[in-house]
């Protein structure tokens, strides 16, 4: 049974000796994360799932080449990129009803979301708070393809920006310039809303 | 690195948390720049704001989906090898499309049933039937036969009379 202690690289290597119980782990650590990144591109939870599971088959059946070279981070989110990219390629080939902003209701809280340490705040703050998240969210879907992307492998943490430029495959110079542009379009967002109560600008 | 820009700080803020020595310097850089301060309210707020997006909730059964998956991988990349291995072994159609072998190999064939026709014991007796029965003369259809101008237009038997017969039956 893999531990917190192993590394991504340890369990990998056990993965290519046919280990299904390392991969299983694998999955266990990444899933989340991958499923945030995935989700929050595409807004479609259905379709997010599929290719969720599509990025660790594709982990595995691509076990046996892999080497530690590169961080295990790194690789498993250019999978997960390059497969939610091809989707949103093959959706603004084919649009159909199910547009990536269609299942986006600025009114409603579609994700139940759960906050810690809600007792201690006030609920009205709180209820703020939360309208707030929801309004990030929003505009973070409404970004740019690759700006949304660098600002989210951002938000997953533990992805550098080195790695970052590794999975958009540019300079580090550029992921910061995507970020900088991203969070100057948020902020901008979040002011106009805080004075107005719109978000809509 | 002391000489940080607000961007460059901001950078670092987003990547991880500042140790100790950096809060204190970050601390000394907005002092000495407080028109940055009300700048870093907002950044402050979406950043916390990005880092505390919750989970998006997904199946509970998402790993054991993706582990049938893989176990349903197994056959088919024996398949692949099985098949991969066959096509491997199984390269006669490759050597065979070669004109040089194609030649050959038809030549061998022929030879083979040539010897075989030659070496037949009951082949003579084939061919004599087989003349016998080409020499024949042919036999009127069923359709003739009943035809009656057809029957009269058959050959008919000499009508010339054996007298000397007659006159001996007399």
């Amino acid at each position: 049974m893999p531990t917190t202690q192993d590394s991504d690289v340890e369990l990998m290597l056990q993965v290519q000796q046919g280990n299904l119980v390392s991969f299983e782990g694998l999955v266990d650590r990444y899933k989340q994360p991958i499923f945030n990144l995935i989700y929050r591109m595409l807004r479609d939870a259905d379709e997010a799932e599929d290719i969720a599971q599509k990025v660790f088959i594709q982990v595995y059946k691509a076990s046996e080449r892999y080497r530690p070279t590169a961080q295990f981070s790194t690789w498993i989110f250019t999978i997960a990129r390059n497969l939610t990219l091809n989707e949103i390629r093959r959706r603004s080939r084919k649009p159909n009803t199910d547009s990536l902003d269609a299942t986006i209701d600025p009114e409603g809280d579609q994700i139940p979301r759960e906050y810690g340490d809600v007792k201690s705040k006030d609920a009205r703050e709180e209820a703020m708070r939360r309208e707030l998240l929801n309004r990030i969210d929003l505009g973070i879907s409404e970004l740019p393809e690759n700006q949304r992307a660098a600002i989210l492998l951002c938000k997953e943490g533990d992805v550098s920006y080195d790695e970052i430029a590794r999975i958009l495959n540019c300079s580090v110079s550029a992921v910061k310039s995507l970020l900088f542009r991203a969070r100057e379009t948020l902020k901008r967002r979040i002011k106009h809303y805080v004075s107005t109560g719109d978000w809509e600008e | 690195m002391k000489n940080r820009s607000y961007e460059d700080w901001i950078d670092l803020h987003w990547q991880r948390t500042l140790t100790p020595e950096e809060t204190g310097q970050w601390e000394a850089f907005l002092q000495e720049n407080p028109d940055h301060r009300e700048e870093w309210k907002w950044d402050q707020q979406l950043m916390e704001g990005v880092h505390h997006l919750a989970d998006v909730p997904l199946s509970s059964n998402f790993t054991s989906r993706v582990i049938r998956s893989v176990e349903h991988l197994q056959p088919d990349s024996v398949t692949q090898e099985s098949e991969a291995r066959r096509s491997e072994s199984g390269g006669w159609s490759k050597w065979w499309s070669l004109p040089g072998i194609r030649i050959a190999g038809t030549s061998v064939v022929l030879l083979a049933g040539f010897w075989l026709w030659q070496w037949d014991p009951t082949a003579p007796s084939m061919v004599e039937s087989i003349t016998t029965v080409t020499q024949a003369e042919t036999v009127p259809t069923v359709e003739e036969l009943e035809n009656f101008d057809a029957i009269s237009g058959l050959a008919q038997t000499s009508a010339d009379v054996d007298w000397e017969l007659v006159f001996a039956m007399d």
